[in-house]
């Protein structure tokens, strides 16, 4: 029986192996495979506003290792893996209306000490970036909805890519930002309590 | 599909087949979902841009991480010519690269008689313990780095699938993130865990490790503030 979400049992190393062998015979594809679908898991989550969607995924991904190690067949294993993500994130809004308070996110209500920090943070990220990728993310991204199109579009044709392609680059630099502005802070928390 | 009903389904607002829909699409097709992140990114623009109602701004403040929100609101803040300050941002990445020294260092210092102790200990140990399938290999991580400390040496079969890790951890917190950064590639990986006792267990890929020298560095969250909490360098050979 599959414990509560959010429980992290741990792989068993024969749940592990199954697992990889479900994705590819290849063991470097099934590798990058295990990592593509556990960045959708967690942005599944993410989009279903849950408070941990990385512990989330691995408990999804979990529960599959162990229905494959238990000798489950399994035909479609993204189609197989999804349905096991919805049933976790049943279980995790269950889990969460049974809390009477709720989780307050730090920086959903602007502050003004809170943004200082945040944008010393972005400065510090965006200097880490190469100088045409910190310019591509900042014009990608400083059109209003109206423009947004015809900038992105101009982007596109300037660097010679389909606007697909140029996204999917955006689309990396900016979750690279957020994780470098997340550790940013996380390091300023910690010089503060010092 | 359009962007105002991925908008819906990014509030929270669809019903459970519309939602299934757009799920079951971005589960199957990559392209799909680039454009659901994108339409989440642009959504997230315009809430710090102001320029969405005073309801959805009630929903999108409830829904999404603060990560998300702060780097959209200072994307904001930022406008398109402008680049982070030259001299102050070069400062602020010395000051960084100092703290970061410091905040091990004091932490180490605390524990130097323990570590020490564990740490001749684990020179006597072998330091790749033999993996019993080829195409898993498991290592042991088991005492953070400290200046002048000697830097573990794995070797790991370029056949292998998957590299298990295993760390000590300070017990006590809710949630631990381990970053794993190559010294010449940088973060070349991370996970959040969460663990019951006093150890971890990490699984990356083994096509992500090359031959370099690595730090996995474990932070630990609990009460909503996060703690560096140690940092094991190692070299990994590749063979």
């Amino acid at each position: 029986m599959d414990g509560p979400a959010g429980a992290k049992s741990g792989m068993t190393e024969g749940g592990l192996k199954k697992l990889l062998g479900s994705l590819s015979q290849d063991q470097e594809r099934a590798a990058e495979l295990y990592l593509h679908i556990q960045g959708k898991l967690i942005r599944y989550f993410s989009w279903n506003s849950c408070a941990h969607p990385e512990d989330l995924a691995d408990e999804v991904l979990d529960r599959f290792a162990r229905r494959l190690n238990e000798g489950e067949q399994v035909e479609r294993p993204i189609s197989y893996i999804l349905g096991v993500a919805r049933r976790v994130l049943i279980e995790t809004k269950r889990k969460e209306l049974a809390v009477t308070m709720p989780i307050e996110r730090e920086f959903a209500k602007p502050t003004p000490a809170g943004d200082d920090a945040n944008m010393a943070c972005l400065d510090q990220c965006l200097e880490e970036l190469p100088p045409e990728s910190r310019a591509l993310l900042l014009e990608y991204y400083s059109a209003e909805a109206a423009a947004r199109v015809r900038v992105r579009q101009r982007a596109a044709d300037r660097l010679g890519l389909s606007v697909n392609a140029l996204r999917n680059r955006v689309l990396r630099l900016r979750k690279n930002l957020e994780t470098c502005i997340q550790d940013c802070r996380a390091g300023r928390k910690e010089t503060e309590s010092l | 599909m359009n962007d105002g009903l991925l908008r819906e389904y990014l509030l929270g607002r669809l019903a459970e087949s519309e939602r299934h829909e757009i799920e079951n699409r971005a589960f199957e097709d990559d392209t799909f979902e680039e454009h659901l992140r994108e339409v989440e990114y642009d959504l997230l623009d315009d809430w710090a841009r102001g320029e969405i109602s005073e309801a959805d701004c009630a929903v999108i403040e409830k829904r999404f991480s603060a990560e998300k929100l702060a780097v959209a609101r200072c994307m904001r803040k930022r406008p398109v010519s402008a680049r982070p300050p030259g001299p102050s941002g070069a400062w602020m990445a010395v000051a960084a690269g100092i703290l970061f020294c410091i905040i091990p260092a004091g932490y180490f210092w605390r524990e130097t008689d323990r570590l020490r102790t564990e740490l001749e200990k684990a020179k006597k140990q072998p330091a790749l313990s033999p993996a019993p399938a080829p195409s898993i290999v498991t290592l042991a991580l088991n005492v953070p780095s400290t200046r002048g400390s000697a830097v573990p040496v794995f070797t790991i079969p370029a056949t292998s699938g998957l590299v298990q890790i295993t760390m000590n951890v300070e017990p006590g917190y809710e949630f631990y993130e381990v970053r794993v950064e190559s010294a010449d590639r940088g973060l070349v990986f991370s996970q959040g865990l969460r663990s019951s006792n006093s150890s971890l267990v990490l699984n990356i890929p083994a096509s992500l490790l090359r031959t370099g020298n690595y730090d996995f560095v474990l932070s630990g969250q609990r009460n909503g503030s996060t703690a560096l909490l140690a940092s094991y360098s190692c070299r990994i050979e590749v063979r």
